[in-house]
């Protein structure tokens, strides 16, 4: 990852190779190499594709029934058994298959956090490059609009609502009571952070050479916006995002371990890691460790996959060598 | 420089007033406080009436939301004990006057805000003081005021060791990194900043609750620290080393458990902001006098590279006040947060109201705090 | 002849990047004598500030390098000193300038702080000497209200008087060099001047030889004794100021004067560029690296490395396999028939 070797050394190398053609790197192969060298970033996207994979094909794959009690050959429950061939995470306090739990409750997580992901994206973008794009009035307002939501403070507003969700008699219960609905809390309570990344983009990129001349050469608004200035501002926005949805998937997990997030017996690994807790005492470990482990990793992945695209799309990166 | 600090209160204003409109609104979108209060039989009779005559409960949503606003700013009692309070007042006028007249332009928030604190402490020990945040609906008896205000001195606690833990650690941990770029060191401490980033803070509270505080009992029978509470029983008993260790044995493991996530961050942001000024141009400048590198790094890039977390750490409060809700609940706090979460979950209209909008005033001053500290920390900044 | 000042030797500095290695330096020789002022002149990105730094020893590894070569600073070598004796010559004996006074000063600190700073730590005097001196230094450099300056921030200052500061701050512990990279390239033009004055005639008056890099030929003229042209790392083109504007020798050179507007001139003549654009120091083109621009390129500029040798008048040096047969000056006189 690091080179240390001196100039001099590396020149040797190089000095065997010179004659060679090099062809023009394009901005995409440079991502591309950047990316692909950052090795953590390559295992959490993996990681990543894996969970999603397994959680959207879960109902295909032979688990158990995450809702109901497992039992023996008397009939009896099988309660908190430890981790065994065919059982493979033990059961929970009411004898369902954590494995199972666990992977349905990754369900709720990255829908939690597409959703958010999403939802942030276009609104923070949408605020950003309006309130950007049109200096003056709009612009004031929609950053005084954005300076509001910002200082809502997330985690105590959240819990309210969370709380509050399924007692809502006019919403329907999808909303209500599953994961979509926490999603457009989250995505609500933070879209503020990139609008101001986006905004700002705006403002110094609308007064560059290129986006100039795109001007007098007779290019409308929405074309300028899209083919000038957005890809240009892409870094940020795909940064936020990813850290967004990192967060988003953390303050699910803690409403549904507070109590005030999807409504048992749905599994969600926040829910897990709460019940795993109240039974780790007595020396049943696996409920928190392989909930609490799915989540963290998750969310690591999340990040170090942010932090691969950061440095990939960094264009200061060219010079700076690691 | 009146206009800038008139126009931070008027911004906070706004923000607390927003913040309890969307909360009360919310809170009644899940039914009127009065279809709850029919369903609780611990209430005594008559009760209901006069909340509803007190609170409007009866009337549109916009009035009842006004007498809320209105009854939360409005003292109960507001009367100094002794002469104590108006001493202080007169202190604190002519200090300021004398500040206004002598300090640098600079630094004048700063006193200023320092004298208005030490002068607030000061003269509130010696008042009654109460505000009118109603009845908890819950027990419909007691004060609101008393269930709320007496708590947030033990969320101050575990929310101010928890910062301090994480600016303890977080910022030597991120500059000691930055000066050993790509090092070993320095590529396990990003690695366990992200990891730690990474855990939610309830993961970190259980695990630490769990396996450090009960688990570990139990395997070597040595109490290391306690699973739940502020104090021991015999607190008050204790001498006053023995109360110093018994706060500790209580406060370390939630505190620490809020801790992680913010000590994570700063080490990563403290970091790359040294690495930014390590490769400024005026540390070229420091080098290229022939100073020695231990003084460039501590006189010329610390100084500048300890600015920009002020910002962190005022965007950071939220985050730790969320922190201290979540591990209140854990390890048994008795704190704002616990309460805000009980009261949650019986819907107790004022009292999740009052902590909210203390939880946005608490957030609205540090926010205050930190931008004055960057001004004194930061020649180049203006108010205006 | 007494010996040098500064004496460098075949100084290569490289960095490495992840496009490859950049040879920013590549085996450059020149010497310096005390109380010269000569001109480092050569387009951005042709090695001019990586040899500065260079000889500040300011280059720092991992990412660059100096591989090879002498910096021969009075009589001894200073890539061979220690950290510790290096600090006694940054600042004391040299001392730097450099192009961006708007960053090149620490915002957090006083002007007098910043100073004051430099003259305790090279020179045996107290904190009020100190002061002393660093308000003569103020004053020295033209400021009005020295002792006021003092006590405020280098962000309340504008460009030109923060280089006159940064000036100040350079020859306050009257070092035998003082090397100004670019030191009014960031400044308006009437302010270029004045600066440009103030500094070489502070510097003559405390006998301290001037190394000015610049991408501008003509403050080179005007300021100069000796100039030497760089290109691609390398240096292309060395003599006196009067040698090289007369008479160059090299194509790059007589690019350059090209693109230069001469106000002395009656007759206004054509402006000539270089074309095409600065080489890319990762991969170098083989032969000659002003090749790929060159009007005047033939086979043999795409075989061997031209080195520098003399060319032209006395003294002067070149780095062009046609140095001897091409006419430069002649050319610039028919096109200016022509036009
Ligand atoms: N820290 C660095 N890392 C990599 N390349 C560098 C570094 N500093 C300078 N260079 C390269 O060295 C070359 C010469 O730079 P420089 O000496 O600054 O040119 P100039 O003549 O404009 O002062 C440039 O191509 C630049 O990209
Ligand atoms: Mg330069």
């Amino acid at each position: 990852m690091t080179d240390t070797r001196g100039a001099g050394e590396r020149l040797e190398e190089l000095d065997a190779v010179e004659g060679l053609a090099v062809e023009p790197i394009t901005q995409w192969d440079l991502f591309w190499t950047r990316l692909r060298r950052h090795r953590l970033a390559m295992v959490a996207a993996g990681v990543l594709t894996f969970m999603v994979l397994l959680v959207v094909l879960a109902p295909l794959l032979p688990f158990e029934d995450p809702t109901q009690r497992l039992l023996d050959d008397t009939g009896r429950t099988l309660r908190n058994i430890g981790p065994r061939g065919g059982i493979l995470f033990g059961t929970d306090e009411l004898g369902r298959d954590v494995l199972s739990r666990v992977v349905y409750g990754g369900r709720a997580s990255l829908i939690v956090g597409g959703v958010t992901g999403a939802l942030v994206c276009t609104m923070g973008t949408l605020v950003g490059s309006i309130a950007g794009y049109y200096p003056g009035p709009v612009d004031q307002s929609l950053m005084r609009f954005t300076d509001l939501v910002l200082g809502l403070p997330l985690l105590p507003v959240a819990i309210v609502v969370g709380r509050i969700l399924p007692d809502v008699e006019w919403l329907p219960s999808w909303v209500g009571d599953g994961p979509i609905g926490i999603a457009l809390l989250l995505g609500f309570l933070s879209w503020g952070g990139l609008a101001r990344i986006v905004r700002a983009e705006f403002l110094s990129l609308r007064e560059k050479e290129f986006v100039e001349a795109a001007r007098a050469a007779g290019a409308n608004d929405r074309r300028i916006v899209f083919r000038h200035i957005l890809p240009n501002a892409i870094s940020p926005i795909i940064v936020q995002t990813t850290l967004i949805v990192g967060i988003a998937i953390i303050v699910e997990a803690a409403l549904s371990f507070l109590g005030f997030g999807i409504p048992p017996p749905t599994p969600t690994w926040g829910g897990i890691v709460s019940e795993g807790g109240r039974i780790a005492v007595r020396g049943f470990w696996w409920q928190l460790v392989f909930g609490g482990t799915a989540l963290v990793v998750t969310v690591l992945s999340i990040n170090f996959l942010g932090d691969g695209l950061r440095d990939a799309l960094d264009p200061t990166q060219t010079i700076e060598r690691k | 420089m009146f206009a800038y600090i008139i126009r931070r209160l008027v911004y906070g204003a706004v923000t607390l007033i927003a913040l309890s409109f969307i909360v009360f609104m919310m809170l009644q979108a899940a039914g009127s406080p009065l279809d709850r209060l029919y369903l609780n039989n611990l209430l005594e009779d008559g009760f209901i009436e006069e909340v509803t005559r007190l609170w409007g409960l009866d009337q549109p949503l916009l009035v009842q939301y006004w007498k809320w606003l209105t009854n939360y700013v409005q003292p109960l009692d507001f009367s100094p004990q002794n002469i104590i309070p108006w001493i202080v007042l007169g202190i604190v006028a002519v200090a300021i006057a004398a500040i206004w007249r002598f300090a640098e332009p600079r630094f004048r928030p700063a006193w200023i805000l320092g004298v208005v604190f030490v002068g607030a402490m000061v003269a509130l020990r010696n008042m009654n003081i109460e505000f009118d945040w109603g009845i908890s609906f819950n027990s419909g008896s007691t004060l609101v005021w008393d269930e709320v205000f007496s708590r947030a001195g033990a969320t101050f606690r575990l929310g101010f060791t928890a910062l301090g833990i994480a600016l303890i650690v977080g910022i030597p941990l991120g500059i000691y990194q930055a000066l050993r770029q790509y090092s070993f060191f320095d590529q396990l401490g990003t690695f366990s900043a992200f990891v730690a980033f990474s855990t939610p803070i309830f993961v970190i509270g259980v695990a630490l609750q769990t396996y450090v505080a009960f688990r570990f009992e139990e395997w070597t029978g040595v109490k290391l620290f306690f699973v739940a509470g502020m104090t021991g029983d015999n607190y008050a008993q204790l001498s006053f080393i023995d109360q110093m260790g018994d706060i500790f044995r209580h406060l370390t493991l939630p505190a620490i458990s809020i801790a992680l996530i913010s000590l994570a961050g700063y080490s990563r942001f403290q970091r790359a902001s040294m690495l930014e000024v390590m490769r400024s141009d005026y540390l070229r400048t420091a080098k290229a006098k022939g100073l020695s590198r231990r003084t460039i790094i501590v006189k010329h890039a610390l100084r500048n590279a300890l600015i920009p977390i002020v910002t962190l750490v005022s965007i950071d409060i939220a985050f730790i006040i969320g922190g201290a809700i979540i591990t209140e609940s854990i390890f048994g706090w008795p704190g704002l947060g616990r309460k805000y979460i009980e009261a949650l979950g019986v819907v107790d209209f004022p009292v999740i109201m009052a902590i909210v909008l203390v939880i946005g005033i608490g957030i609205v001053i540090m926010n205050i705090v930190a931008d004055i500290l960057y001004g004194v920390l930061d020649p180049r900044v203006r108010y205006d | 002849m007494a010996e040098p000042l500064l004496e460098v030797n075949d100084l290569r500095t490289y960095f490495s990047t992840e496009e490859g290695i950049v040879r920013a330096v590549d085996g450059i020789s020149f010497t310096l004598d005390r109380q010269e002022r000569l001109g480092i002149v050569g387009e951005s990105g042709s090695g001019k500030s990586v040899t500065a730094m260079s000889i500040m020893r300011l280059i720092e590894p991992p990412a660059g390098e100096v591989v090879t070569g002498t910096i021969t600073f009075k009589g001894r070598n200073l890539l061979e000193y220690d950290e510790a004796d290096m600090q006694d010559i940054r600042g004391g004996q040299i001392a730097m300038i450099f192009q961006d006074p708007m960053t090149a000063l620490n915002p957090v600190y006083t002007i007098g702080d910043q100073l004051m700073e430099t003259i305790m730590l090279h020179q045996k005097v107290s904190r009020k000497e100190a002061y002393d001196i660093a308000l003569t230094a103020i004053e020295d450099v033209q400021i009005p209200g020295a002792k006021s300056r003092m006590e405020t921030y280098p962000h309340e200052l504008s460009g030109g008087m923060r280089q006159r500061i940064m000036i100040a701050m350079g020859l306050s512990c009257n070092p035998d060099l003082l090397i100004a990279d670019e030191p009014t390239t960031a400044l308006d033009v009437t302010t270029q001047a004045q600066i440009m004055d103030l500094m070489l005639h502070l510097a003559d008056e405390r006998g301290t030889a001037v190394m000015l890099i610049t991408h501008d030929l003509g403050v080179v003229a005007g300021f100069c004794d000796n100039v030497q042209v760089m290109y691609g790392g390398g240096i292309v083109e060395k003599g006196t100021v009067g040698q090289l504007f007369a008479n160059p020798q090299h194509p790059y050179t007589w690019g350059l004067l090209g693109s230069l507007a001469r106000m002395d001139e009656e007759e206004q003549h054509r402006l000539r560029s270089v074309r095409g654009a600065p080489p890319s120091l990762i991969n170098l083109p083989s032969g000659c690296r002003f090749r790929p621009r060159c009007d005047f390129a033939v086979d043999v500029c795409a075989q061997a490395f031209p080195l520098l040798r003399d060319s032209g008048e006395p003294g002067q040096e070149s780095a062009c396999h046609r140095a001897n047969e091409l006419d430069l000056k002649s050319i610039v006189q028919e096109e200016e028939v022509t036009a």
